[in-house]
Formats: C-alpha cells, structure tokens, sequence
C-alpha cells in the first residue's frame, strides 16, 4: 500500500510528505525532515518536550498521527529564529539563564511562543498555568517564567553576552542530543528485559528473531560475559545477564534491526526459559539468612552488599555527658533522577586494516553520560579491547543528576552490536528503561541518637542505617560511606559513631542521586535536631548557630574544613524570610521550618585509587587570537563549559565569547573523571586555571620584555596586557599572543588538576574528605490543608556558600533546581512497587513521568536565592560546589515547617497527603508526642 | 521512540460518511478524536487496532450552538480548550468552562476532545503500562478479555471477577449532574440518551455504546435560573495528573437555601461514575445548612468502595470523596449567598 502524501507547512515552508497513517508527527519531524529539536521526554504525553505548535497552538507531537495535522502549519524550535536572527524569546531564554540541559527547552519556548502570540505581558500565574505541561527538571521553573515575563523588556545587547556559551544551540534547536543523531546506515538496537524479579536463565533461544527480515544481530549475556561495576570493589554486573535476573526490567538480550519497529518485535521473537526464584524485596528480608542470595559471591552469608562501621570518639562517654538525649527513628523513600532526556549511545566500529579480528579495530561510542572516561576504560575492559582504539563522546546531554554517571547496559550492547554488523547502532532507552536503569537515592532506614547539653551543645551523635541497593552495586559502596560521614558538618559534633548497611534486594540498582549518600541522613539529623531544640525550649536557629562548625577546622572524622560560609547563610534565609517573626507564630496550618547542610566539592580520592590526577586541561591560543580549551568534563546542562570558559577568560583577560570550549571526547581531551560529585567547578577548574596560567606567564613575559617593565607590573585585562599604572602602554591580545607564539613557539599549555592529601588515616577514611565544602541553609514556609492533608509551599529562601560565584546566574540556577528537586522528594516523588512475592510483585509501578511524579509549574513555589561568597583559598578563583548542596537542606526543612504549621513530626520521607493526615490522626488519638518505641529499625546481624 | 503497529486510518468527512464507514468497518476499528487517550493505548500495546476512523474532518462534530428552547449542544470533536473559551459555554455554563480547564495540562486540551474526555479508557494501575509490564505482572482481567477468558487474576483486588478499572473522565460527573445527554450515531442508528445511562459498571465494557457507534454530541438542557453547579478533585500535581477522588455538583437554590434539587456524582473511584443518590436524598427539599452538607458528604463517602488500583490509599481516596462534597456544597452555598 503507497503511503499517503499529506502537505504540511513546516516552519513557513510548504512540504509534500509520504508517511504511513501510524506515524506519529514526532517522528516524520524528527526523522523525516531533521526537525531534532522536538524532543522525546516520555513518549505518552506527559512531559511537554515534544510540543510543537499547530495553527498557533501548543500540542504534543508523540501523541498526533501526522495524518490528522494535514494541510497545517506547523512551527518547531527551528522556525522561531527569523534568518538567522533570535526571536526575543530566544534572546529571553539566553539572557535570563533559562536553559540548563536545554531538553525541556523547545516546549517551553513553544508553549510560551503560543501564549505571548495571544496575550501581552501576561502575570506569572497565567505563565505557571500556561507552562503547566511542560515538565523541567533542571531550573525549578523560576528562570524560564523570567524569561517569558522579561521577553520584551529592552537590554543593552552590546554588553549582555550570553549566560551560557552553549546556549544558543538549546534555544534553536541546532544542539544535538545523542539521540539526535544518525550516521549513514545505522540500525536500531532495542534490549530484552527480564519479566522476573529473580530467575535463572535456563536457556535464550534467539534464532527465530535472527531470522526476521530486517534483524542484522541478536546478542545475549555470553556475548559479553566480563563483570564490571563502576567501582573496582564492586564488580557485579555484566552488559547483558548471564546466569541469572535480579530484577524485572534487567537486561538479557539485545538486538540491532534496521528500523526500531523492527527490533521491537524481534525481541518478541526471543524465547528465553527461567527458573523462578524466591525474590527478595524487603530490606530486612535481605537481612535473613533464610533468603536466597542476589549475588553468589558477596562473602556475607546474607543479602548484604557492604557494612561500615566507623567510631570517632567515645560516643558513650558523649551520651553520659549529655544532658538530654534523644533517639529517632525516620526513613527516606527511593526517588530517582528523572532527567527529560532519555539514555542514548550510538556505536560506530571500523574494522582493523590488517586484522581480522575486531580488537585491532576502532571503536567510537557516543553516548548521554556524564563521565565518558569510565565508560571509555569499561568498554575496552569488557570488548578487551585497546582503550586507545576506543574513543567516546558526550555529545549535548540532557540532564544526569547522577543518573548517567557509570557505564550502562546499552553502551555495551551499542558498541557490541556495531561490532557484529559493521555498522552503526544505536540504542535509546523508552522513559520507563530509564526508570529501570535507576541508580537514584537509596530507600534508607535510619535511627539516630543525639546527646545535648541544657544549652543545646551536641555531644554525640550515634547514626544507624540500612541502605536498599537494589540489584547491583553501583556507587554503593560509596554511599554506605557518605550515609555517615557527612553527619560531622554543618555542626559541631564532638564524638560521632556510625553503622551502615547496604542490602541487594531484587528492585532496579539505587546509586547516586544529586547529594549522594547525604540527603537521607541530612533529613534524619535537621529533623531530629528540630525535635531536640523544642523539647530544650530552644528556637530551632538558634540550636543551630550554637552548633556549627568553623572556617579552617577539622571534624571528628578528619574532615578538612577551609572556607565556611555557613553562619552568613543561616542569618541571611533568617532575616530575608522574618524567621523571628513567624516561627511559632504563623497562623494553624501555616509553618515556617530551617534546615542547614554541607557537601564535598568532588570527592578528594579517585575511584579507581591510581594517583593520577582528577582532571587535565590543555588551552591553545590561536593566531587570530582565538582561545580553546579542551577538558574532559562534561557539560550535562549545569553549565560547566560555561564556567571553564570563564575561568580562562578572566585568566587571560579576554571576552568569554572568544573562548571555546572542546569537551568530554576522549580522543581530544584530556582526562576528567567526569560530571559527578560536584568536583567539575573546583577541579576541571583549576587544572584549566593552572593552564590559562601558564599561558598568560607566556604573554606577560614578551609583554614585560616589550615595555622593559617587570611581569608583575601587568595586567591583563579587556583584551590587553597592559602596565598596570598606565593604560596607554598596552598591548592587545592578539598582538602579546604573536610575540608569544614567535619566542616559545606553538601557544599551548597544559593543566592538572589532582586534590591534595586528606583525611584520617583509618579503615574508610577516604571516602568523604574533599578539598573543600559548599555550604547551605534554607528556610521553607508553607501551608497545610489538615483536611486534604495537601502541603503547598508558599516560598523558599535558600542561601548558598558556593565559595565564589564564577557565574551568578548559573548559581542561582543550581540552588533553584536543587530546591525544586529536593521539593519533589520530600512531597511527591517516590518509586513504589507491586507487592506480592509472585509473578506480579516487585514491579516499579511509578514507571512513567504521569506516575512518577515531577513537581509542575502549579507545584513549584517562589524560590528566593541568596549566593554568599566564602572565597575557597583551594578553589578556582575562590570557587567551590553548587550544584548538589543545595538539595539536602530541602527535604528537612519541609518537615520542620510543617512541624510549626500543624504540629505533627513526619519521619517519613516522602510526606504525602495520606501520611500527613495519619499524623494528624495519630495525635487525635494520643496527645503524646514523645519517643515511640523502636519498631522499624531491625538490628543488622554481624557478619 | 515506541514505535505504533500499522493500521490503516479513515477519515469520514460527514455525519453520513462516518455512519457509512462505521457500517463497513463492521466495528473493527477504533475510534480517533483527538488521540491523547487513544494513542497512548496504542503506544501501550493495550490497544492493537487494525483500522481507525478519525472524526477529525466531520465539521457536524465541531460546533458549539446554544437555543434558548433546546439548550447547549457541544460536538463531540470540540477541543475542551474550545469549549473552555467558547462564548455560550461561559454565558451558560461557567462550570462546564472551568472543568475543562482542570483536565492534564494546557497542550493536551488543544488536542483532547470533549468526545473523547467521555469515552475516555477505565484506568489501573495495573493496566496502564507497558507491554512489557503487564507481561510481567501476568496479564490482567481487562486486559485478557476478550482474548483469553480464563483469566481471573485482578491485581488490584485479588479474587474478583470483575473489572474494577476507574473511570477517571473530569467532565462525566459535572455533566451528569447537569443531566446531559449525549447523541449516539451508528451504522443503523441517530439516537439520544442520558449520559448517566451512557457508562456501565464494568470496567472492561464501560461504555453503552456498540462498536459500530460513535459519541457525536453532548446536549444540555437549559439551565434552571437558580441553578448552580461545580466540579472539584483531588489530584497529586496540579497539572498533567488524573483524578485521585472527583465530583461534579448541580443544585437548584432558592433564595433561602432551600434546596430544590441536587445532583451529586463521584468520578474517579469506580468504574463509572456514581451518583450518591443517598446524599441526594438528604439534599432535597431541605434547606443547605452546615449540618446537611455533613450528612452529605457521609452519604457520599458510604456511597463509594475504592481499590488498591490507583495512587494514594484506599482510604484517602475514600476520605476524600465526602471531603470534596461538603466542600462544594459550602462553596455553591457562598457563591449562592454572595448574589
């Protein structure tokens, strides 16, 4: 049957299209007329990143069959701009620090397009009400309502140089995401996922899938059998299952065909036999020796997959001394990342010159990570291939949040698939793979006991927790660390004893989330250190401010404190917020709670332990005066070519905009251990700075000879190196670099950057030191409906010590996401699963961007951001993290405000309508308040 | 992307095309309004159609008209964006406005049609997922039938026999309450019925309507000048989200809150909407005091048994229910007090 031809007016332009009725206008935009800017956020509606406008109106693509729109006109992304010129949103967007990951952002300009078109200057709510479809994980909203409100609002463009210097690619539609992408002759690779919690394979029969038209390969877990794990302690997973399943959506086959339709149903095709086994959900099941073993090999005779045990101190001798203690129990829910833009890789082998074999080949992978150097030693590890015929590339990433920071199932099975073909492959995961792909925030129990003197004085600290790993290991190992270690700051804490407890369970492998390992403790302790303060009669800041810890200090587990900016936080979200005005003292039902955290600025040892350095940089000069830079790191929406940019040009004293950044390509760029744990600002940053440095030493020296002045006596500054106390003896850039270039030779320099040694020097003391931590209080007032037991968050003060500012803006934009995400946790993020030991338990119910739910506009409230300045003396230009911090604080402060809003203590994180109004019950019943017997925390068994 | 199986799309052009082509197609195909409902089915695998029929070029299903004798008369391919601006459905029903206005999120409502709100598929959670999902939780009753009778596993209440997937459309419990009906065209067949008659309590088969019939238009009678009516709900986000608990409210006021009528309909908790017609009783005739709204709002909280099949608990679905009417009852009171 011919396919019918419709004609659409695409972007002013008349088409005649042939497209089968079941196309969904998504695709024929995005595949038949390279329209990439509509992007696949979830595929069923419920993320707002596929909107385009029709006749004007905002709609979503992945929902439209192309058919139905014929005759129309439609608008992407890539029409807006007029010739080559920026319509004023565009311009809004950039100006305003609008886009971070830029996924969201051709929906948001759409929608935003569709509603400036029919009204002027619209109110904030009406732009909330507007935009309340158009999901964004990374702003908290608060710069793109700017954006549309300050569309029309005239600027200076001479001066106003973009806040992002890969924004303008986010605005137009020109960046490319991994999915984006397609190389001549590509396939499509789709991945068999495991029905069963917990089975062994029996048996994968493959060849009636192998025999469908259009399937090039078929690939199974013996295809690559080599176990890794992002950590070197924990070795537990393989591309594809071998033995056995530990969890339903666990991969076990994959296929490339030449369309994904095709591959869809060939993995139909596959026939895979199980043994079912008892599968294990429950954390304290895990626990049992009685329950069947996730992993074989672990030398626990349970489900445990790491146990720390650390004391600081006597903690007994701190309890006796104190003179109230107090014991708690909480527990923090799983959540996971939820970033807009799926997981993608595309593979391309080109087979050896003189060699059959393909480990004599060339391998380059692209994919959507955020640290292409570990999944570059990975790849070679499990191909067994050289590392440096492998090359990977992060090309524009949508979002990671922690959630693409260690290798994955489909870059092996990409890179494996391309091999067997010889040709491109490339895998993209549907919305609910990556729910299945997890490695988010941990479910953990908690039980925590403070002792205090009458004044509020903390003398000990003793921390309990039972961690749910999920299948793999991950990070974990690293979370069962910095589940405790973080417990030392922002307080004082003079004796500090801590117990944690990984378990596998059969569920999707929890790992790193935005604040790693310390948001479910951080919760635990704020809300505890609440409850001590009222008990003592003590106002909730003011426990806090008699606590804290000190600038140049050093905490009972050897953490190295230098700049600390902790005070000025609290008294700025104090006073901006009337802290003294209206805790206590708000009417029922409204509340007002503090919280205060800190967090590592990159973490101060390396993964893989080998004494190199954390991050290289090389910045090149070119002749006509052009500065590139080329770094490892991975800008995953947060900015950080922004900031590497940034740093080199202030180094060298040129615009930013004359600055390039090359990044995370490990064939161009030197080694950068990656996007995660908030080390790129200070870590890529210095080993560019100490680049730029060493460049600008160059320039200053044939400048100095030039003027026959000293080095010190010039400055660089607005394009010249000139004689600090007389500006008409100056040379500009270009002119210094060609003096340079002709003396030294070819304008290159490189940069390092690795952390100084820190830390204590007992079992585990390298997990947690950092070589400088961020600070951060929040104040949160909110409202709660005692009938609905709904919470509506009426503002949010956060301040944060980032030590430096290199760029306000997107600072300001860290702290906003990270409040909106830490919102979403502590109100209505949760993954939830079947219950039932059979066939329909342990299935992730909340697998979808509708069931999983992601705070919209209607749901996020004003958020008011203080930067506070602290200076790092170790820290680029003073600068240390942003990025995580701010998150920790959120979920407590929620708790404490809704403590002084209806009185009731929630331990329970998230706090949803129907725990809140259980609360409530609970206290009807008995007017106690007081300690609750210990219930939930089940005793973990020595090994 | 999920890619969507092949089929084949029809678009009938007229009233008496679409009656033609429903007699061909001998009701094998599925039905295309706006799609937002219809297309996720087909992305989720639990609709596999070979043939569709979209009304998309029916110009008769787009109108919106109001006579003062007959009423308002909204097509079923109206947008619920459409009908939330349309002139005679602010003048007459600001209620039917502001509902459509609560539905998913603004880009849907350009697409969604009132049609389709109506016909829109039961939920469970155990339902609304993926192939691959529900492959693996072991099929369901909705989902079996009518492939595969045997089954009898419902997850959501185990042991039952009947499907218990929610109706979850916004405007079916507000236009109940206005006592809407709706025109029906088949093959053979141009009539009219009750929308309270159009659902069934079977969340398989919840619709009264044959496979070779289509929803064409909503009809609601003229409202009575001392009419005033709401539709309120509780949902997880403010946006993008079904109903966790919704009702839809129409009382006829007199000046001294005497209550002449009330019409109290639940959505989102069974698999139709239900009238609470206890609460009805309580209402009727009596004056619109604190203590009837609270004998209401427990009437309608017996009226209504939630599962496990959905999100927040059974018992906060079932609380919310009586809360969401005492406080539309005192809103329609206040509103009613304030002129």
């Amino acid at each position: 049957m011919a396919k019918p031809l419709i004609t659409l007016t695409v972007n002013g332009e008349r088409r005649e299209l042939a497209v089968e009725s079941h196309w969904t206008l998504a695709e024929v935009l995005r595949e038949q007329l390279g329209l990439t800017g509509v992007k696949i956020g979830c595929d069923l509606g419920d993320c707002g990143a596929c909107t385009v406008l029709i006749d004007g109106k905002a709609i979503l693509s992945c929902l439209t069959l192309a058919v139905t729109v014929e005759g129309s006109e439609i608008q992407t992304i890539e029409g807006v701009a007029d010739k080559g010129v920026l319509h004023p949103l565009q311009k809004s967007f950039l100006h305003h620090g609008a886009t971070q990951c830029g996924f969201c952002t051709s929906g948001m300009i759409l929608t935003s397009k569709a509603m400036l078109d029919t009204q002027e200057n619209p109110a904030e709510e009406k732009i909330r009400e507007h935009l309340s479809g158009n999901l964004c994980r990374c702003t908290g909203y608060k710069k793109i309502f700017e954006a549309v409100q300050g569309v029309h609002v005239e600027r200076d463009e001479s001066t106003s140089s973009p806040i992002k210097v890969d924004g303008v690619g986010q605005v137009t539609g020109a960046a490319q995401y991994t999915d984006d992408l397609s190389l001549p002759r590509m396939l499509y690779g789709k991945i068999l996922r495991s029905p069963h919690a917990h089975a062994r394979i029996i048996s994968i029969e493959t060849s009636k899938a192998e025999r469908l038209a259009g399937v090039f390969a078929v690939m199974t877990g013996n295809d690559l059998p080599v176990k890794y794990g992002v950590l070197p302690a924990s070795q537990d997973e393989t591309a594809l299952c071998v033995d056995k399943v530990r969890f339903v959506g666990d991969g076990v086959a994959a296929v490339a065909a030449v369309d994904e339709f095709t591959a869809q149903q060939a993995l139909e095709l596959i026939d895979v036999r199980y043994e079912v086994l008892r599968p294990v959900f429950a954390m304290d099941d895990a626990l049992r020796v009685d329950t069947p073993k996730i992993h074989e090999e672990t030398k626990y005779d349970n489900n445990v997959a790491k146990h720390v045990e650390l004391e600081f101190g006597n903690v007994e001798e701190g309890f006796a001394e104190a003179d109230y203690v107090r014991e708690d129990e909480f527990y923090y829910g799983a959540s996971t990342h939820a970033m807009l833009e799926p997981h993608s890789a595309l593979a391309s082998f080109e087979p050896s010159k003189n060699s059959d074999s393909y480990k004599n080949g060339y391998l380059t992978l692209r994919s959507s990570t955020q640290t292409p150097h570990y999944v570059h030693r990975t790849l070679a590890k499990i191909l067994d291939m050289p590392a440096g015929h492998i090359r990977v590339i992060k090309p524009y990433l949508g979002g990671g949040f922690g959630g693409k920071s260690e290798p994955f199932a489909l870059e092996f099975c990409a890179a494996w698939l391309s091999i067997r073909t010889g040709r491109p492959v490339k895998i993209t995961y549907t919305r609910e793979e990556v729910f299945y792909s997890h490695r988010g925030r941990h479910a953990t129990k908690m039980w925590l006991k403070t002792g205090v003197k009458d004044d509020g004085t903390i003398t000990a600290v003793q921390y309990k927790a039972l961690l749910d790993g999920g299948a793999y290991g991950s990070y974990g190992v690293v979370t069962s660390y910095y589940t405790g270690q973080f417990l030392t700051m922002p307080y004082k804490v003079p004796r500090y004893k801590f117990e944690s407890t990984r378990v596998y369970t059969n569920k999707p492998p929890a790992g790193p989330k935005r604040g790693h390992g310390a948001v479910q403790p951080r919760f635990a302790f704020e809300a505890q250190l609440d409850r001590i303060a009222a008990d003592l009669s003590i106002d909730s800041a003011e426990i806090r401010l008699r606590n804290l810890v000190m600038p140049n200090s050093l905490t009972v587990n050897s953490l190295r404190i230098t700049s600390c900016g902790i005070k000025e936080c609290i008294e700025k979200v104090l006073r901006a917020s009337g802290w003294y005005e209206k805790r206590g003292k708000l009417p029922r039902g409204r509340g007002i709670g503090l919280a205060a955290s800190a967090y590592i600025s990159g973490a101060g040892k390396e993964i893989n332990w080998l004494g190199l350095p954390h991050s290289g940089a090389i910045v090149k000069i070119d002749r006509g005066g052009g500065v590139t830079v080329f770094c490892g790191s991975s800008d995953i929406g947060q900015g950080s070519n922004t900031v590497l940019a940034s740093i080199t040009a202030r180094t060298l004293g040129i615009d930013i905009g004359d600055v390039r950044v090359v990044e995370a390509d490990t064939d161009l760029t030197p080694v950068d251990l990656g996007s995660y744990s908030s080390r790129v600002t200070f870590m890529a940053g210095n080993a560019v700075l100490r680049a730029a440095e060493d460049l600008k030493r160059k320039l200053l020296d044939v400048t100095a000879d030039h003027f026959e002045v000293k080095s010190h006596e010039l400055s660089a500054t607005s394009g010249n190196i000139l004689v600090s106390d007389n500006s008409e003896r100056r040379l500009s850039f270009i002119e210094a670099a060609r003096m340079a270039e002709a003396k030294f030779g070819t304008l290159s320099s490189v940069g390092w950057y690795a952390p100084p040694k820190l830390g204590g020097t007992y079992k585990g003391a390298g997990a947690g030191p950092s070589p400088s931590y961020s600070f951060t209080a929040h104040v949160i007032e909110l409202e709660v409906d005692e009938e609905t037991g709904i919470v509506k968050i009426n503002k949010v003060w956060s301040a944060h010590d980032c030590g430096k500012a290199l760029n306000k803006t997107l600072v300001e934009g860290q702290i906003e996401g990270c409040v909106y995400m830490g919102l979403g946790e502590a109100l209505s993020e949760e993954l939830t699963f079947t219950r039932g030991r059979g066939a329909a338990g342990g299935l992730l119910k909340s697998s979808s961007l509708l069931d999983y739910k992601l705070p919209t506009t209607l749901d996020t409230p004003p958020i008011e951001v203080f930067v506070v300045e602290s200076i790092d003396p170790e820290g680029p230009l003073g600068a240390k993290e942003c990025g995580e911090g701010p998150l920790l604080s959120v979920p407590p402060a929620v708790a404490n405000a809704i403590y002084d809003a209806i009185g009731v203590r929630l331990s329970s994180v998230p706090f949803t309508p129907h725990k809140i109004l259980s609360a409530l019950d609970e206290k009807v019943r008995s007017k106690e308040n007081g300690m609750r017997n210990s219930t939930m925390f089940v005793e973990v068994p020595a090994k | 992307m999920i890619r969507l199986p092949p089929f084949e799309v029809i678009a009938p052009s007229s009233l008496k095309e679409l009656s033609v082509t429903l007699g061909d197609t001998n009701g094998d195909a599925k039905v295309l309004a706006g799609g937002t409902d219809l297309i996720v089915n087909i992305k989720q695998g639990v609709s596999v159609p070979k043939r569709v029929i979209w009304l998309g070029k029916v110009n008769e299903l787009r109108r919106i008209t109001f006579l003062p004798e007959e009423g308002l008369r909204i097509g079923a391919m109206c947008s619920l964006a459409e009908i939330a601006s349309s002139p005679e459905v602010l003048t007459w029903y600001h209620s039917v406005s502001d509902v459509m206005l609560t539905i998913a999120s603004p880009a849907v409502r350009n697409r969604a049609t009132l049609g389709g709100n109506l016909c829109l598929d039961t939920r469970c959670y155990y339902y609304d997922q993926s192939e691959f999902w529900r492959a693996a939780v072991g099929g369901c009753l909705k989902l079996n039938t009518p492939v595969c009778a045997n089954s009898d596993t419902c997850h959501a209440a185990p042991g039952w026999k009947k499907c218990s997937a929610i109706s979850c459309s916004d405007t079916a419990p507000l236009l109940i309450a206005l006592g809407a009906s709706v025109r029906i065209i088949g093959s053979q067949n141009d009539n009219t019925l009750p929308l309270s008659q159009f659902y069934v309590a079977d969340g398989i088969h919840h619709l009264n309507l044959r496979r070779d019939e289509v929803l064409a238009e909503v009809i609601l009678p003229r409202p009575h000048p001392h009419q005033r009516s709401a539709h309120r709900k509780i949902r997880s986000r403010q946006a993008i989200d079904f109903p966790l608990a919704s009702v839809g409210i129409s009382l006829v006021l007199e000046a001294d809150f005497l209550c002449r009528d009330a019409r109290i309909i639940i959505g989102a908790i069974h698999t139709a909407p239900v009238e609470a017609l206890a609460a009805e009783t309580v209402l009727r005739g009596k004056e619109l005091t604190d203590k009837n709204i609270e004998l209401a709002a427990e009437e309608s909280t017996s009226t209504v048994k939630p599962i496990p099949n959905a999100g927040e608990t059974v018992g906060y679905r079932k609380r919310m229910v009586g809360l969401l009417v005492q406080r539309t009852l005192r809103e329609l009171r206040s509103d009613h007090a304030q002129q």
